[in-house]
This record gives structure tokens, sequence and C-alpha cells, in this order.
């Protein structure tokens, strides 16, 4: 090869580009022509300060049409969550409240009702003939304050004659 | 999961999955934007453009070629876009990236250096510069560079060399200094 196939194969040569042959050829081309091995040492120089360029990077490289939007998403779950959690928690400390202070009313009701079954005696039964049952109910009624709790009222004074 | 698998679920309606394509290729496009654009704020508005462009077109991609060409021809042909648009509104920019050192000597010469490199690859017609940048810094092989900018092989492999020798040229100072 002369000198001008040589140097328009010298890039290739560089970058390896060439078959073994070829390489051959123009390495023992270069080893004694002085032209040939400035060229090829111009362009080691070149590539070497070229090499050192380097890409001015930026802090994060975002695409927020999706990686961002994903994580809005993930970001936006969490509040929801708490607040989701917060919420049921009330309504589970709502409804233990209500039963709690139900059961106590309860409680105190029934405790009222035995004080006052108690309170009559066997001679106060016998002047009951002259209470009618409905002054009794409206009694046990005002000392149920529930439908529910004076039904069952009734029903344990029929089913007990009154303990 | 191979590319064409993932094409064909984003496709599909996994839309999500277009994420696994940002993450594997943003810094490569980011890298070339960047060469053709020389601009941290260009190159990034670039990548992002590129993958909603690519998104939005994800249909109408028949998978003739590899995602990668398909990305590099679209955020190349836009980095280039852009460089014109930009060129006609001001030159080259000041490098912001200067930065100081004890030894002041030698930091102004690395300087110096980073600066004539910025101005001999800006004095490339910026297609050039991108078969330059694909070649020389993403060792992408002729064929591909090609697929990439619509060329033949033989006339992209002629313009890296031909911008070999610009290069040379303008910096010679600093090959002879070496």
């Amino acid at each position: 090869m002369k000198c001008n196939e040589i140097k328009k194969k010298i890039i290739d040569f560089i970058e390896k580009e060439l078959s073994l042959e070829e390489r051959k050829e123009i390495k023992e081309h270069m080893e004694k022509c002085k032209d040939c091995r400035r060229e090829y040492i111009e362009n080691l120089a070149l590539f070497e300060l070229l090499r050192n360029d380097e890409v001015e990077k930026p802090q994060r490289l975002v695409v927020p049409f999706f990686s961002s939007g994903k994580k809005k998403r993930r970001n936006f779950l969490i509040p929801m969550g708490i607040v989701f959690g917060i919420f049921l928690s009330f309504l589970t400390w709502l409804f233990l409240s209500l039963k709690e202070s139900k059961e106590i009313l309860r409680t105190e009701r029934e405790d009222v009702y035995n004080a006052y079954i108690t309170s009559i005696t066997d001679d106060e039964i016998k002047k009951m003939e002259e209470y009618t049952e409905r002054d009794v109910y409206e009694e046990l009624y005002e000392i149920a304050e529930d439908e529910e709790l004076f039904v069952e009222f009734i029903q344990k004074i029929k089913n007990n004659g009154g303990g | 999961m191979d590319e064409p698998e993932l094409i064909r679920r984003i496709k599909n309606g996994e839309i999500e999955l277009f994420d696994k394509i940002v993450e594997k290729y943003k810094w490569k496009i980011y890298k070339t934007a960047w060469r053709i654009l020389r601009s941290k704020e260009d190159a990034e508005d670039v990548v992002q453009d590129c993958f909603i462009r690519a998104f939005k077109s994800i249909n109408s991609f028949r998978g003739d070629s590899s995602i990668s060409t398909w990305l590099y021809r679209i955020s190349v042909n836009m980095s280039i876009n852009l460089f014109l648009k930009r060129k006609k509104i001001s030159t080259v920019e000041l490098n912001e990236n200067i930065s100081f050192s004890s030894n002041p000597e030698k930091e102004y010469k690395r300087n110096r250096l980073r600066e004539d490199v910025k101005i001999a690859m800006l004095s490339l017609p910026p297609r050039q510069r991108a078969i330059f940048s694909l070649r020389f810094y993403e060792n992408m092989k002729f064929s591909e560079i090609s697929k990439i900018l619509g060329l033949s092989q033989g006339a992209v492999k002629a313009s890296y060399h031909h911008a070999i020798s610009k290069l040379k040229e303008k910096l010679k100072r600093w090959i002879h200094e070496m």
C-alpha cells in the first residue's frame, strides 16, 4: 500500500476494523515511514483529547411523564391510607363507646328495676290489687327508658312473679 | 423479558412497562443529545420529548429496527432540529463548568482545552457531530448509525472520517503539545 492508502486506513487501524493481514501491512509500513507514523500518532493524540471530553451530567435525569407520575401516585396513596386508617379507628372507637354506654345504661336500669322489685313487699303486692296493672307498667316503663328493656322487665315479672 | 415482548405488552395496555424502556435508554439518549447540543437543559428537554413522542407513537412502531435505533432516530433528529433553532438565536454559550483549583496554571490549561474541544465540536455541522458522537463515544457500528440517520453506510463513514480531519485541524495546537 502507498502512503495515501495507509493514511486513509489509519482510523480503521486504530479502531481495529481491519483484517489481520491489513493490520500487519500497515504496521510494517509505519515502522519504515516517518510521515505515516506521525499521522498515526497525531490521531492517537486526538482520540485521547476527545476521550477526556466528559458529558455534563444533570443532577437527576427525570422523565416526569412516567417515573415521577408513578412516584406521585405512590405518594398520594400513603396519606390516603393513613387518613382512611384514622377514620376507621374513629368509627371503631365510636361503635365501641356507644355499645359500652348502652350496656352501662342497661345495667343501671336493671339495678333500678331490681331495687324497685325488691322494694315491693308482700303486703305491698297485696296492696297492688289497689294498683292497676297499668300503673305498674307505667312505672316500669319510666325505669326502663327503653322499649326493649321494658318488654324484658314485663317478661321477667310474668315469669318470676316480680323477682 | 425481551424487547419485542415488552413492546407487545405495552401495546396491549401495560403502559407502565414503558418505564423499563425509559430507565434503560434515558442516559444513552441524554449523552448523545448533550454532545449534539452541548447544553444540559436542552439535552434534558430532548430526553423528555423523545420519550413522550415514542410513547405516543408506540402503536406505529413495527419492530423493523431495535428500540435503541428507534429512540436514537427520534432523539438525534430532535437534537439536530433544536440545535439549528438555537443557532439562530445565539452562538456558542460560555462554559459554565469552569472550575478552580490550587494549581491555577494547570487548571487554566485544562479549562482552555475543554473550551477548545467544545468550539471544535461545535464547528462540525450537527448531523456530522451526531455521527461522530454515536461512533466515537457510543461505539456504534456504521450500519447502525446509517439506520438512525437514514444515510448510506458509506456516507456515514465518510462523514466520520471528515469530522476527525476537521477536529484534528482545530485542535492541532493541543495535539502537538502532547
